[in-house]
């Protein structure tokens, strides 16, 4: 029986044991890869500029850096666009370390970052590494600009370790030395999606602009702006006009953002390039978020200017809104502001949904709008097909460095104690901008005067936020928000979930 | 080869070892042993000369036994637990049979445990097993609806109405935050995998719920579905124990079964709508809101929720027969098919299944070869009602809240669209939506073909020995087709895909085929030992090894371009551009490949049947587990004391009394496969490679440590039985997909969250046979659950989910998880009604949320009563729950004065308030609504004709009703519903949003049998 016994337990061990101990290995299909590092690629750097799509939103990194200003809310109305509160407390200055945006740009923005220093440190080739470098210096830029702090972590380490923090001080320095990296190794490019020497010039005139800002001890001001920073800011906006950008001649403002904007504009340094097959970062956004339901193409019915905003334009300046060839004759739609009775093709007078005429009005309630309230902007729109829109794929390229903007970095710089080699004062600059735009041209101009130049020439396209804070105006009472609000708001508060995973992050002073 | 080679060899092993050592005696007797009631062979029946003498024989797996005894011995005495002792006078005869009769039924019924069967006296664990008479009747779509209510701890929960809908089911509550909770099926002896269905192509209308997983099986099908709910139960399970286990056992042939046929026809319609306004009514309430009625009114006067439901017919039939040889075979082959028709129009499933159960014992008994052979055919017919439309709605939320003076055509004799049409009659805009063109104009079928094959190889080695060899293949291939007319209504969106933006459905049309492609092998090679003694204790043991692979593979074609806008092809190949896909690039969707290898040993010693002890361990390894926490084990202990067995226990009271005791590990990996790995993955074109995933090398499986206790009671001569069970189990190491603190890869990885979520309850389970005259009988059983469910040591975290949808609700939701509330509680701001303006109050603001109370129920109950009058038979089974909470998406989203400003409807509820058209829609508790209901839910009469005659063995007609009537509070239409509301992936609970109506159904049945 012992004999048996011990005969059946071998046959059955040589059994499940033949059978068993499998290696257990997971291998992922099709478009899926193990990443298993090697030499970055330019597909893993196209990886890191796809972070930069988001940024095309209505939500997220442009709301935060919109919403809280002096040109933007988003009003609910009835029964749309409560949304959680999420647009009315960034209007009001009310969001907490909760807030799904704060949230969600953090996340977008430091993605940028890590996956921008993955290439960096694995590429061999000099060109990946530069437009890597200033990839991560767009990203941090953000990240410094929105939150005052910026966390890095080494790719090779871990993801359960705990990145270092910098500060923004810090981050600035090194945000400096990846631009100076990437201008020194980079050309022109093929496109404005493409990251050029133009394009790290641009960002580096703009670091060195907002230097008293991010290096200031006292957070939200007042900034002292030191004259080599100044000298800094004319030098690069000076390379980047003699690598051949131009301002939009007289009555071609609009072309900037129009659907040909990849063959007609002077001014577009970087961006998102977008055609009709292929348009990962899509302008469409920009125009649906105003654009009521009964407008061709139909939108959201969401975001309004404010009037005051509005109402700082001159009615001759092109900038305020214009009938555009191509666009208005065809669908109704002008480029620019919309206020007043809305048309449709064939210049049908739209309606509301409850049948009353759209009607777009000054007057906005951020808790209470009707439908029709609220001046609507329009600065980039889409190409109609015969009386209709299909904008699945609009080829407007999506921009965020622009020559105009530069220019007028140049003039600011000039009159916070720069000094142009050349001469060229502030007040000609501003000018040469305001006359081909259709404005009077100023017969002086001080830091008031630049910032409400800034607004005027740059709305809607992301600055607001920065500007008014490098002019310590952002905590200033405007429409829906009339009380002045703390400094410690000029810069948001660290995502609570960021605090909570990494103990080396300090909430910001405020929250 | 090897396999094959070493079964060569055992199997000479097996013969050598097959002759038994001969023993000299004085005088050997054999015979059977059967119970009285219905001939069955009793097996383990203890045989001796006189009780409490040694030696002895026990009755095998046929009732036979064969001992040998002294010359001058009297009698033998048979004893079997549950039965009364029989003492047979040998009187010179060498063959005894033996007929005993039963104490009571329960205790000698047998229970399916994982890798085995039990009798339910010796069973250890808590097993629940329901059999053919205990399932709910009617229309049956997937197989949980068989036990819905009618077991202590198992909620099901259905996530709509929708014929072939997911369900959750939940066994003892639920245990994760971000891991599946789902248990694990296993269909004669094959573990599957929960997927294999896909899910809509969300091309604009929002996402629809996965379907469910059990569709394929065919409800009538099933013998037996026994249910492991606790730890040293579902530990034999390992890593997917820890949501229980669900053993679905399918009928086998027996001896003179013959010719099984039922036929049954059914009748469906909404067991509630909404009370919307009609033409005049909303034409008035839009005047009061100061809108302009007579530019709202398009001069119709529609119903709109009677365009989309419908009175449904659906029917269904079965064909069986079986049989069982003499020589050791037996067969039973079925054949069904089902033809259900929702209540929403264009939504059926019709499924056509075939099985053949066969088996056949070869060298009298020492080999026996099992097959279960199923093929089902299931094809579903979808409307496009999704689970998280915006504001435009999916089929149901646009019927809601269309303008009843619309028309549902234009005066050109086109679909109405309030957008109007462009001069190539295409329509405009999409802000609306016409239901009649959401349903025309759009064609969605899926057509699933699924094969689940389990050969098993049984071997008897020597006494008490025996060799199983387990090889199952679970092959499923699904195709889904949905195609869209260029003239659709409002699908004026492009849909990206990885960077890639297809032109809308509205203007060029589109085709979608989404393939799905799951394959599972097993295989499993086990060991049993049994052994008994003549005192009533006895030995079995078993060892184990596993190894199951699962394959999922899915792929997307994406064509658009029609030639033919305004009809509606359904040629995929009629669309002129096609997704193309370059080389490297092949999948649409997720694909994946897992492994998982197991070892398992389970040892049950029962001394004297009084005390009964089972240990259980097994070691699992799977691929999806990092490379450093790649194995896992998982111990259970249980113990049982039959008190009644005891001889102090006090005589004739109880026929028997025991006392469980449990405790063990289980784990869950119900999560995403290469979670643990780093992975990228290119865009559509090919361009670009952005990471995908970020690596955890520590990442493992969730542990859940249970214990409990539970006493088995039979009194009154086993008319009134009895299971009373407490439980408490914990989980850690929760799976979840945390944020990495950032800069990172990605926004989260996979990763084991500190803290843990507790579930404790008490079941209780009762039957009763209230009246067993010999004409009329009465049956009671009931069953309820008292759970109360927690997480623990969770510290500050506080993950949020329970997306809320609808017109100014984006980013909004309702749920969190939080340290010391349950699962999915609601976390909203509190409402306290409307002011003199007709605004919201909130009385800690608009925007300050508090924990309010949870979906998951603290008390469910169900209570079964069965009558027989002569040949007339009556059931019916309510059930209930209470002191659960559910969010009204719906009403969030659609019951709005400011809606009627907008020219959309709302109820007649909404039009009554002072509500100011400007209010706007908040989520709060205003529409946070308690659940508690009592449901009939089924019902049944029927009546079996009296036939004895030669061609027709049996003949029963029947009426079932389901759904019959519903008591509850809740303003939607049913409160046991269950939108998946997930958010960033986290599941949600308790969320109603325009939910697939529930039918209330009635049933003509017949059954024959030849």
């Amino acid at each position: 029986m012992k004999k048996i016994t011990s005969r059946a337990l071998i046959c059955s061990l040589i059994l499940i044991t033949a059978a068993g101990c499998k290696k257990l290995t997971e291998t992922p299909y099709g478009s899926k890869t193990i990443d298993a590092g090697g030499a970055s690629s330019s597909a893993d750097l196209n990886g890191v500029y796809s972070q930069l799509y988001g940024q095309a939103d209505q939500a997220n990194t442009y709301a935060l850096q919109e919403h809280s200003t002096d040109e933007m809310m988003g009003p609910t109305r009835g029964t749309d666009w409560g949304d959680f509160g999420t647009w009315r407390k960034l209007h009001t200055h009310t969001w907490t370390p909760t807030h799904n945006q704060v949230n969600d740009t953090w996340d977008q923005l430091n993605i940028g970052v890590y996956r921008a220093t993955q290439v960096i440190v694995r590429a061999t080739d000099t060109k990946i590494k530069a437009e890597a470098s200033f990839l991560r210096a767009w990203f941090m830029f953000q990240v410094i600009d929105l939150y005052g702090q910026a966390p890095y972590r080494d790719p090779n380490a871990p993801n359960s370790s705990v990145p270092v923090v910098y500060t923004r001080s810090a981050a600035t320095d090194f945000i400096i030395k990846d631009l100076e990296f990437a201008e020194a190794n980079l050309g022109t490019s093929a496109n404005i999606g493409i990251a050029s020497k133009a394009a790290a010039q641009a960002l580096l005139a703009k670091i060195y602009l907002n230097k008293a800002v991010y290096k200031s001890a006292v957070v939200g001001g007042p900034f002292t702006f030191a004259k080599a920073d100044m000298d800094k800011v004319i030098e690069y906006a000076n390379k980047v006009t003699a690598a051949g950008y131009t301002l939009e001649p007289a009555g071609k403002y609009f072309q900037d953002f129009a659907w040909d904007n990849s063959e007609q504009s002077h001014e577009n340094i970087f961006g998102i390039y977008n055609t009709t097959t292929n348009a990962p970062g899509s302008a469409k956004n920009r125009w649906r978020m105003g654009l009521h339901y009964n407008q061709t193409p139909d939108g959201w019915n969401g975001f309004t200017t404010l009037a005051d905003f509005y109402k700082s334009f001159e009615a001759t300046d092109e900038r305020r809104g214009v009938a555009y060839p191509g666009l208005t004759d065809k669908i109704g739609l002008r480029a620019g502001f919309a206020i007043g009775q809305q048309y449709g093709p064939g210049g049908v007078a739209l309606k509301q949904r409850g049948g009353k005429p759209l009607i777009f009005t000054e007057d906005v309630n951020l808790n209470y709008s009707t439908e029709a309230q609220g001046i609507r902007v329009f600065k980039y729109f889409p190409q109609p097909t015969g009386n209709t829109v299909n904008d699945d794929n609009s080829s407007n390229d999506y921009v965020f460095l622009r020559y105009a903007d530069v220019m007028l970095e140049k003039a600011e710089a000039i009159l916070r104690g720069g000094t142009d080699p050349s001469g060229q004062t502030a007040l000609a600059i501003v000018n040469a901008i305001r006359v081909p735009r259709g404005a009077t041209p100023l017969a002086s101009v001080d830091l008031t005067a630049m910032l409400a130049e800034r607004g005027r020439e740059l709305y809607w396209e992301g600055w607001r936020r920065n500007d008014l804070i490098r002019f310590e105006k952002f905590n200033d009472p405007v429409d829906q928000r009339p009380q002045k609000t703390d400094k410690s708001k000029t810069i948001y508060p660290i995502p609570q979930r960021a605090v909570d995973t990494n103990p080396n992050l300090k909430q910001n002073a405020g929250y | 080869m090897q396999l094959k080679h070493l079964l060569n060899v055992c199997f000479f092993a097996v013969i050598l070892f097959l002759a038994e050592p001969a023993l000299a005696q004085n005088k050997i007797i054999t015979g059977k042993v059967t119970d009285k009631k219905d001939g069955s062979p009793l097996i383990g029946v203890s045989v001796v000369t006189t009780l409490g003498a040694p030696g002895g024989a026990i009755t095998n797996a046929d009732g036979g036994y064969r001992i040998s005894v002294p010359a001058n011995t009297a009698s033998l005495t048979f004893t079997y637990v549950g039965y009364n002792n029989v003492t047979v006078p040998i009187n010179g005869q060498s063959t005894i049979n033996a007929s005993m009769e039963s104490i009571s039924k329960a205790l000698n019924e047998v229970v399916v445990i994982g890798y085995g069967s039990q009798r339910v006296k010796d069973a250890t664990g808590s097993v629940a097993s329901l059999g053919t008479k205990d399932f709910n009747k009617g229309v049956i779509a997937t197989p949980e609806q068989l036990l819905q209510g009618r077991i202590a701890g198992v909620q099901v929960t259905p996530a709509s109405g929708e014929p072939g809908a997911g369900a959750t089911i939940n066994i003892r509550g639920a245990s994760s935050i971000r891991a599946g909770s789902a248990p694990l099926y296993v269909v004669d002896g094959v573990p599957l995998d929960n997927g294999g269905t896909a899910g809509g192509f969300d091309s604009g209308a929002g996402s629809s719920s996965a379907r469910n997983p059990l569709a394929f099986i065919n409800p009538s099908d099933i013998e037996n579905i026994s249910i492991l709910k606790d730890a040293s139960a579902s530990a034999i399970y390992g890593s997917r124990g820890a949501n229980g286990v669900i053993l679905i056992t399918t009928r086998k042939g027996r001896k003179g079964q013959g010719i099984q046929f039922s036929a049954n026809t059914s009748v469906s319609s909404a067991a509630k709508r909404y009370d919307l306004l009609n033409r005049d009514q909303f034409l008035a309430a839009v005047a009061s809101v100061g809108a302009d009625a007579a530019a709202v009114d398009y001069k119709g006067n529609t119903d709109w929720q009677k365009q989309i439901l419908r009175t449904s017919v659906s029917q269904n039939y079965n064909l069986g027969f079986g049989g069982a040889s003499n020589s050791g075979g037996s067969y039973r082959a079925s054949f069904g098919y089902d033809d259900q028709n929702g209540v929403v129009k264009n939504t059926s499933l019709k499924r056509i299944s075939a099985r053949i159960n066969a088996s056949q014992s070869f060298f009298g008994d020492r080999l026996k070869l099992d097959l279960q052979s199923t093929y089902s055919n299931v094809k579903d017919q979808f409307a496009p009602i999704t689970n998280n439309a915006g504001f435009n709605g999916s089929l149901i939320g646009s019927a809601i809240q269309l303008n009843p003076t619309a028309p549902v055509y234009d005066d050109q004799g086109r679909l109405f669209n309030l957008n109007g049409y462009d001069d190539n009659g295409i329509p405009k805009g999409n802000s609306f939506r016409n239901p009649v063109s959401l349903l025309n104009q759009l064609d969605d079928r899926d057509n699933i073909n699924r094969y689940l094959n389990n050969l098993t190889a049984t071997i008897r080695l020597f006494q008490g020995l025996t060799y199983k060899g387990n090889f199952g293949a679970d092959i499923s291939r699904g195709l889904r087709k949905t195609f869209y007319d260029p003239k659709i209504i409002g699908f004026t969106d492009a849909t990206g895909i990885r960077e890639f933006n297809i032109p809308s459905a509205t203007g060029n049309g589109r085709a979608i085929l989404v393939h799905t492609e799951l394959t599972n092998y097993t295989t499993e090679h086990t060991l049993n030992y049994e052994k008994k003694w003549t005192n009533n204790s006895s030995l079995s043991a078993l060892v184990g090894y596993s190894y199951q692979t699962f394959k999922h593979f899915d792929r997307a074609d994406i064509a658009w371009g029609t030639s033919t806008p305004g009809v509606l092809k359904k040629d995929y190949n009629d669309f002129k551009n096609h997704l193309a896909y370059p080389v490297g690039n092949i999948n649409g969707l997720d694909s994946s490949r897992y492994q998982l290898q197991s070892y398992f040993a389970r040892v049950n010693y029962s001394y004297k049947d009084r005390y009964i002890l089972t240990g259980t361990i097994r070691r699992d390894g799977s691929s999806r587990f990092g490379k450093n926490n790649q194995y896992a084990n998982f111990p259970a202990l249980a113990a049982k004391w039959r008190i009644s067995g005891e001889s102090f226990a006090p005589k004739g009271i109880f026929d028997d009394l025991s006392l469980r005791l449990n405790y063990g590990q289980t784990g869950n990996q119900d999560y995403p496969s290469y979670a643990a790995i780093a992975l990228r993955q290119l865009n559509y074109l090919g361009t670009s490679n952005p990471p995908l995933n970020a690596a955890n090398p520590d990442l493992k499986w969730e542990t859940q440590t249970a214990y409990g206790a539970g006493i088995d009671f039979t009194i009154l001569n086993g008319r009134l039985t009895g299971t009373i069970d407490y439980f408490n189990k914990s989980q850690k190491d929760l799976l979840f997909f945390q944020d990495i603190a950032q800069p990172a890869a990605t926004p989260r990885y996979w990763t084991n969250l500190p803290g843990n979520v507790r579930n404790k309850g008490v079941e209780v389970g009762l039957s009763l046979q209230a009246i067993q005259g010999k004409t009329f009988t009465w049956d009671v059983s009931y069953n309820m659950t008292l759970l109360k469910n927690r997480i623990e040591n969770f510290g500050n975290r506080n993950v949020i989910t329970g997306n809320i949808d609808g017109q100014g609700l984006s980013g909004a939701y309702a749920q969190f998880f939080g340290n010391g509330y349950p699962l999915y509680s609601f976390n909203v701001p509190n409402y306290a009604g409307l002011d003199a303006n007709g605004f919201g109050i909130y009385p800690q603001g608009i925007d300050v949320s508090s924990p309010q109370g949870s979906p998951i129920p603290k008390f469910t109950a169900g209570l079964t009563n069965s009558f027989t009058y002569k040949n007339f038979s009556l059931s019916f089974f309510l059930n209930g729950a209470t002191g659960f909470y559910i969010y009204n998406n719906t009403a969030n989203a659609f019951f709005y004065k400011g809606n009627l400003v907008s020219g959309r409807n709302v109820t007649k509820e909404v039009a009554a308030t002072n509500e100011n058209p400007l209010n706007s829609a908040e989520v709060s508790t205003r529409f946070l609504e308690k659940g508690d209901f009592i449901r009939l839910s089924n019902a049944n009469i029927g009546y079996t004709f009296p036939v004895k005659g030669k061609t027709i063995k049996s003949l029963r007609v029947s009426v079932t009703g389901q759904n019959i009537f519903l008591i509850t509070n809740y303003s939607g239409l049913d409160p046991e519903i269950n939108t998946d509301k997930q958010r960033d992936n986290v599941p949600s609970r308790g969320i109603d949003y325009t939910a697939y109506p529930k039918a209330r159904t009635f049933t003509l049945g017949l059954n024959a049998g030849f």
